[in-house]
């Protein structure tokens, strides 16, 4: 047995003597806590990624049940730990110094405890390795040393590598914490299970505990268990000298193999895997009697609790809850420590669940453990260098995270620092050197997310550059083919043209020799010739509305609206000519544009011709009737308003006389059209005839003109004796008026005449 | 004079100076060919300074193009994002003198991202055309969305926004950007220490309270 047993004589750099403060809790047997009523079961740690919740509000859990799963390296999978009812899935503080939340699935204790059981590997030694990793990870066993990195995750980078050493950290070297001693001395056998787990699982050369010799029950406790356990052949106990820090990984490494783990590098770099004791029991509780980890040993210790020692905590356990069994006298209490004192962080409130990263609770009184004093100016006297047991520069360092000077702090290997506390423990200007690395260590990672972050932005950045250029050069691409295209018909069009011109008189021998071709030209003919037709008749529609529109203006001239005209018969001079054209074109072979028509028989045969015509003129004629009822009304207006000029009168006068001709033309157009169903010349002179219509209209219009003509007469009389009335008239004002007045006479006598001629008639 | 040329040391000494000659400047013409570096190695090296939110801030159509015009000696003190950070970097980078900050509301200490108020979103995608890193969401009469992780926070899509719904906000704490504060410094109030391992139990209370 003794060959089992091995002292080392090796050391590591610097480390401290703290006063241990074990026998406070390690004195006491293993408490059980009653089951809490309410379990909170965060999703995640403070880094990694969070567990998908796989239960629902309202359910009922029994414990063990799985409730949350992910399979990412850094995740872990998230069980009951007690029988009840998900009352809630929200975000809920988690125990840190930051006192920031993460969703947390919430458990109302209800009913009788009832485990959810999962199949056991009793014969694990031949069960496959993927199986037990897959165990494992779906029990979400997480380092239980307080790194809190997924088992799984850690064991399937060993098997992937292969490793020469195995070694279990049992060194617990913080003071004040049991909580691993009292696994050995309560769980030796679960824990030699676990470490026969993972030599089967890993199959290393050597297997090496270490331990420190301020735990002699444990070790006894170990030794009584190790006969009979199947690992009497490997298994090594290396008794170390109590020495902080220990237990930490590199340290441990180098007490017992002598080698030093590469600044940045990992153990497993050396061929070297470390567990700790807490990991290795739940390994075999969960592998071997199927138990999720759902429970974990807590310290509870410090003078301001009445019953120190370790306590078998079921996970999500409020910390309050935890205190107040235990025993917790709030009037000596002084602050929370979650953890040790060397490494441990005071918590912001008990309020908060019990994690699988929590290893111990010291609530110390204020004599025991006193606020550190006032920060002083380091005075540069080395102590802390010679104490690092990572070999740094903890002064240096302290100065860069200072004064922010990060690239230099991370040139002098910030990022091996292990943040064990022993620097700041043996500064005598009382200077907290862990905060300034674990502030820089931050800023740092900040800096470097950062970076990144800019990085991507920029590349997002320059992209969307990219694509707007190309954006660009491809508008630009199909914009010149399109001008290109454009310039290419028209110069076909132009040499097609100039052909047809030149090759006018060979037509019909082309034609005669190549019979198919002249088929395709004369279909390519046709349609274009459809075209033609159509545009023509759009142009005559655009130049009637036109007209009609100019017809009903009041103020359009004479010359506008014959211009008009003029233009609305070309148009359809046009269309005949296209419609000509077509007809030819279908009804014999003979190409009609082969031939440029130049001369255009105004009467055609066309069937559809003249009932058009008749549309169009009826019309015209209603437009022309607008125009003169808007004439006669301006007219009327004009003559209505007392201040009209007898020039102005005369000139709508006029107006309107011209657009009563042109109704007559119009009407007699129309006449005719009906009459002979025959298209009337549109710009042929009108001549006044008598339509059956005209005489009773013109005997109303004249009588409406008579009526206007009147009422101007008797304005313009009230606005003489309105002037003569008003005392301040000049003279030359009442003979413009009278003057005003005879002419609206005149007019009214003209207006007269014209009615009585009409009425003769 | 002819003697002293066809002196035989003086000619091997001509002779081995012009081969010399010769040889290194065959070797830098090819050395400047074969190493030969495209654009200005200062603008990459400004480029990585700045911070790339592409806001515009400074006048320019983006962090490079300041960066270009840094190189073509522009102030340094135009990058409000940026802070005296990146002009201490700077100044370090060109050995310029810092300058302080010039910039109309100053620098941004704190990191903001865009937020879309995604009732009051009319779907215009103005925005959208307006972000310089494309971390803006959607399409045409339909809600848009800022992609938290991408936003640089750079409020060029606030102004083009027709209906005002896009609000910079503060990104919330989180756990995972989370990291510890900075020591308050020498004498000051040691309630601002958190680690439990800056109290040396060694000493005794009575010095302290004394």
């Amino acid at each position: 047995m003794l060959d089992t047993l091995r002292l080392t004589n090796r050391r590591f750099h610097g480390g401290i003597h703290p006063p241990e403060n074990k026998l406070q809790s390690s004195l006491e047997p293993l408490r059980e806590l009653p089951l809490p009523n309410e379990v909170v079961l965060p999703l995640g740690q403070h880094q990694g990624q969070l567990a998908k919740p796989l239960v629902e509000i309202g359910e009922k859990v029994k414990t063990g049940q799985l409730l949350a799963s992910t399979t990412v390296a850094t995740g872990a999978c998230v069980h009951a730990s007690i029988t009840g009812r998900i009352t809630a899935i929200e975000d809920r503080p988690l125990p840190q110094v930051s006192g920031l939340s993460l969703p947390a699935i919430v458990i109302q204790r209800e009913g009788e405890e009832e485990s959810f059981t999962y199949p056991r590997y009793d014969n694990w030694q031949e069960t496959p390795n993927e199986q037990l990793l897959e165990r494992i990870q779906t029990s979400g066993l997480v380092g239980l040393g307080g790194a809190v990195f997924p088992t799984r995750t850690k064991l399937a980078g060993a098997l992937e590598k292969g490793i020469e050493t195995l070694i279990i950290n049992a060194a617990e070297c913080e003071p004040y914490i049991t909580a691993d001693d009292c696994l050995m001395q309560t769980r030796p056998a679960a824990l030699l299970e676990g470490i026969g787990l993972l030599i089967k699982l890993l199959q290393p050369r050597e297997v090496l505990l270490g331990i420190e010799d301020n735990k002699p029950q444990a070790l006894e406790s170990l030794q009584k268990a190790l006969p009979g356990s199947g690992l009497e052949e490997q298994l090594q106990i290396c008794v170390l000298p109590t020495l902080y820090p220990s237990g930490g990984e590199k340290q441990l490494i180098q007490l017992l193999t002598g080698k030093e783990v590469p600044s940045g590098g990992l153990p497993l770099d050396l061929g070297i895997l470390c567990h700790n004791v807490g990991t290795l029991a739940a390994l075999a509780d969960a592998v071997i009697r199927g138990r999720p980890l759902i429970e974990r040993i807590v310290t509870i210790t410090g003078q301001a609790v009445s019953q120190p020692g370790n306590y078998l905590v079921r996970l999500g356990t409020a910390i309050e809850t935890l205190l107040q069994a235990a025993g917790w006298n709030q009037d000596k209490h002084q602050r929370l420590i979650l953890g040790g004192p060397m490494m441990g962080f005071t918590l912001p409130s008990a309020q908060v669940p019990v994690t699988k990263a929590a290893n111990c609770l010291l609530l110390p009184t204020e004599e025991e453990l006193p606020l550190p004093g006032p920060e002083q100016p380091c005075i540069r006297c080395g102590r802390c260098e010679e104490a690092c047991p990572a070999q740094l520069l903890p002064q240096q360092l302290y100065f860069y995270a200072a004064h922010q000077v990060f690239d230099q702090a991370e040139e002098h290997q910030l990022f091996d620092c292990i943040e064990c506390g022993a620097c700041a423990w043996v500064c005598p200007s009382e200077i907290p050197l862990v905060q300034y690395y674990r502030y820089a260590k931050g800023e740092v990672r900040q800096l470097r997310a950062d970076a990144e972050k800019a990085e991507q932005a920029r590349l997002r950045f320059e992209a969307r550059q990219e694509r707007f250029e190309r954006e660009q050069a491809e508008k630009e691409a199909k914009r010149q083919a399109r001008a290109q295209a454009a310039a290419k018909l028209a110069a076909a069009q132009k040499a097609k043209q100039e052909a047809k011109t030149q090759q006018e008189p060979q037509t019909q021998s082309e034609q005669a020799s190549s019979e198919p071709d002249v088929q395709a030209a004369l279909t390519k003919k046709l349609k274009q010739l459809k075209t033609a037709k159509a545009a023509s008749s759009v142009a005559v529609k655009k130049a009637e509305k036109g007209l009609a529109n100019l017809k009903a203006a009041a103020d359009t001239t004479p010359e506008q609206l014959s211009e008009q005209e003029a233009k609305l018969a070309k148009a359809k001079e046009q269309l005949q000519k296209a419609e000509q054209q077509l007809a030819e074109a279908e009804a014999g072979n003979t190409p009609a544009a082969a031939q440029p028509a130049p001369e255009v028989k105004p009467s055609t045969g066309n069937p559809e011709d003249p009932a058009k015509k008749l549309k169009q003129l009826k019309t015209a004629k209603a437009a022309t009737a607008v125009a003169v009822k808007k004439a006669q009304k301006t007219l009327d207006n004009l003559k209505a308003a007392a201040d009209s000029t007898p020039e102005q009168i005369a000139e709508q006068e006029d107006k309107l006389a011209k657009a009563q001709q042109q109704l007559q033309k119009t009407e007699q157009q129309l006449a005719e059209a009906e009459a002979s169903g025959q298209p009337a010349p549109t710009a042929a002179p009108g001549q006044p005839t008598a339509t059956p219509e005209d005489p009773a209209k013109k005997l109303k219009q004249l009588k409406t003109a008579k009526a206007a003509t009147a009422v101007a007469v008797k304005k313009a009389e009230k606005a003489l004796s309105n002037l003569q009335a008003a005392k301040d008239a000049t003279p030359e004002q009442i003979a413009e008026q009278e003057e005003k007045l005879a002419k609206a006479r005149e007019q009214l006598t003209r207006a007269e005449t014209r009615l009585a001629q009409a009425e003769e008639e | 004079m002819l003697e002293l040329l066809t002196t035989p040391g003086l000619l091997a000494a001509v002779l081995t100076l012009s081969g010399l000659a010769v040889v290194i400047g065959l070797l830098l013409g090819f050395a400047q060919v074969k190493f030969h570096v495209d654009g200005d190695p200062l603008v990459e090296k400004i480029d990585q300074l700045l911070p790339q939110t592409q806001c515009g801030q400074c006048g320019h159509p983006g962090c490079r193009p300041y960066a270009e015009a840094i190189a073509a000696g522009e102030d340094i003190n135009k990058c409000p994002p940026g802070g005296e950070t990146t002009i201490q970097a700077l100044a370090d980078l060109l050995g310029r003198e810092p300058l302080p900050l010039d910039a109309e509301e100053g620098a941004t200490s704190e990191k903001r991202v865009a937020f879309i108020r995604e009732d009051e979103c009319i779907g215009c995608t103005k925005c959208i055309q307006a972000c310089p890193v494309d971390a803006i969401l959607g399409a045409p009469k339909l809600m848009h969305t800022v992609i938290v992780d991408e936003c640089t926070g750079c409020d060029l899509c606030v102004e083009p926004c027709p209906v005002d719904c896009i609000d910079m906000l503060p990104l919330p704490d989180h756990l995972q950007s989370w990291h510890w504060p900075a020591p308050a410094g020498p004498l000051t109030s040691p309630d601002q220490r958190l680690i439990a391992s800056d109290a040396p139990s060694r000493q005794s209370g009575e010095t302290r309270h004394a």
